[in-house]
């Protein structure tokens, strides 16, 4: 049996015990009644996120595809997001790679998305701002990679952004339009797994907003931006998880006083 | 060549000549070594490291954006900084693509207990990065890149240079899928998709790998019909308008299927 200090894993015996994480890539869409299109890439990019962070020392949660993926699981409301086999809160790291939604362009009221295309768990669409809490009760969720079509657009990162933070220490993303958007590419994920999850000494180790400001760019339309951000106590703790975290780091969970982002645009 | 030419220790002064090519002050080497395809050395702060395939290379100062600071200088300088890297590590300056400067901005705010807004603090420009990618006679290879940011002293903060050897035959393919797309090659239809732009080019695996898949391909962007539906598909076709594999980062094996998923029992009652 396992019990959780604030942000440490520890046995009950206080041994160390790796973080987990999961991946949820979605690349049916057509063929499971959904608008399309399919998206290839998110299957190669999560079985490489996963082979980065088995080679890290972490260790797999769960690792769904296509209808096995549930909307529900983003969502805390009846706890679907901690659900027992594939609940995006249940452990400490999360990649999800498949369709977003983009406004053209977004204001500050327009709400982010994570679209599935699941076989349960309807709907399939997340309202993030609304329906995401990650980190709270018994949620886990510390780093959020989401690698879709702008789920963390600037314009409107207060109202779909800091109401998410229960708990959760970084999360990243892109902001973008239509037209100024990320292409299906199984290269940011990978690449930010490669550097953060310090599998290879001699690859450089970095924080999880030095990582996906260094990938986010991989593969977007010119305007596209990507997007980190980071709640903390206070305002320089918010600024250094933000800048410095590391996803093996071992930082407890923060109090969200203040939120600090930071982005990157094509 | 004597034996001592391939020695661990020339192979690691090499190194350390490379980090004094790039203006690296590494200091005093604390550690040394290579494991799978890359070897690096690593002083206190800084760590550089190559990969044993390919021309791909890698700078990381811990202090950088931190106590490092950020280079100061005019964006120009910066580009002129990035071609002279790629110059001393033997790149053609024919290869070297449209360079771009991506500003990094930051903001902060704080919030109350209820999560409402106490103060919004403005945008603030912070470090800026050059971007410089690679074309040949024109045609984008679209994974290579010099990724460069300085420190406030212009030395790299963080330099990912990816810019592997390329076959001829490589670039002679990619010359005749450039032909046929002048000719009005037409990709394959995609369900619940419109095609947005096709063009030529050479794709490869990205920096951080452990193999090194290249392969030339047309590169069709398709627009969702929906226009609302984001993450836009991108394929890599061959000249039979096969797909072309994935440039690959490991040698996988097939994952083991999963699923299908169990779903939640109802709650009885």
């Amino acid at each position: 049996m396992q019990m959780w200090d604030t942000g440490i894993g520890l046995t009950e015996e206080g041994g160390r015990v790796p973080l987990r994480y999961s991946t949820g890539c979605v690349r049916d869409y057509v063929p499971n009644g959904c608008p399309g299109p399919d998206l290839p890439a998110t299957i190669p990019e999560g079985a490489n996120f996963r082979a980065w962070y088995a080679l890290g020392g972490f260790q797999l949660f769960s690792r769904w595809e296509n209808g096995d993926v549930w909307g529900s699981d983003f969502r805390d409301a009846g706890n679907g997001d901690l659900e027992p086999n594939g609940g995006s809160d249940k452990p400490e790291i999360y990649l999800f790679a498949g369709h977003g939604t983009c406004q053209n362009p977004p204001t500050a009221t327009s709400p982010d998305f994570i679209v599935a295309c699941g076989n349960f768990g309807d709907p399939d669409s997340t309202t993030i701002g609304t329906q995401c809490r990650w980190g709270n009760g018994a949620g886990n969720l510390r780093f959020a990679f989401i690698d879709a079509s702008c789920p963390m657009d600037l314009v409107s990162i207060r109202n779909q952004w800091f109401p998410v933070f229960r708990g959760l220490h970084v999360a990243v993303g892109h902001s973008g339009t239509s037209t100024q958007d990320a292409l299906d590419s199984d290269v940011r994920g990978t690449q930010l797994a490669a550097f953060t999850s310090g599998a290879i000494s001699w690859i450089p180790h970095l924080s999880v907003g030095d990582a996906w400001m260094a990938v986010g760019l991989n593969d977007v339309q010119s305007g596209c931006c990507a997007v980190v951000i980071a709640a903390g106590s206070d305002r320089d703790d918010a600024i250094d998880r933000r800048d410095r975290e590391k996803v093996k780091d071992e930082r407890s969970d923060p109090t969200p006083r203040w939120f600090a982002w930071r982005w990157v645009c094509r | 060549m004597t034996s001592q030419e391939y020695s661990d220790e020339r192979e690691l002064k090499d190194v350390e000549r490379l980090a004094r090519t790039l203006g690296v002050e590494i200091g005093e080497v604390k550690e040394s070594g290579d494991e799978a395809n890359f070897v690096g050395i690593r002083s206190e702060q800084i760590l550089v490291s190559k990969r044993l395939d390919s021309q791909t290379v890698f700078v990381h100062d811990e202090s950088f954006g931190g106590d490092g600071g950020s280079f100061g200088g005019s964006d120009d300088e910066l580009i002129e900084i990035s071609r002279r890297v790629l110059e001393e590590l033997g790149v053609p300056s024919s290869e070297i693509g449209e360079p771009a400067i991506a500003h990094e901005a930051t903001q902060a705010a704080q919030v109350d207990q209820e999560g409402r807004i106490i103060s919004m603090e403005d945008p603030e420009q912070r470090r800026r990065v050059a971007r410089l990618p690679r074309a040949i006679e024109g045609m984008p290879v679209w994974s290579s890149e010099l990724v460069l940011a300085l420190t406030e002293r212009g030395r790299p903060g963080f330099l990912q240079l990816h810019w592997p050897e390329l076959s001829s035959e490589v670039v002679q393919e990619a010359r005749r899928l450039r032909h046929k797309v002048e000719k009005g090659w037409r990709p394959p239809a995609q369900p619940g998709a419109t095609v947005e732009s096709v063009e030529a080019g050479i794709i490869h695996s990205p920096a951080v790998g452990f193999v090194m898949d290249v392969y030339a391909a047309i590169r069709v962007i398709y627009k969702p019909r929906r226009k609302t539906i984001g993450r836009k598909l991108m394929l890599h076709f061959d000249r039979h308008g096969k797909t072309v594999p994935a440039p690959r980062q490991f040698d996988l094996p097939p994952d083991q299927p999963t699923g299908p998923r169990k779903k939640p029992r109802a709650p009885r009652g």
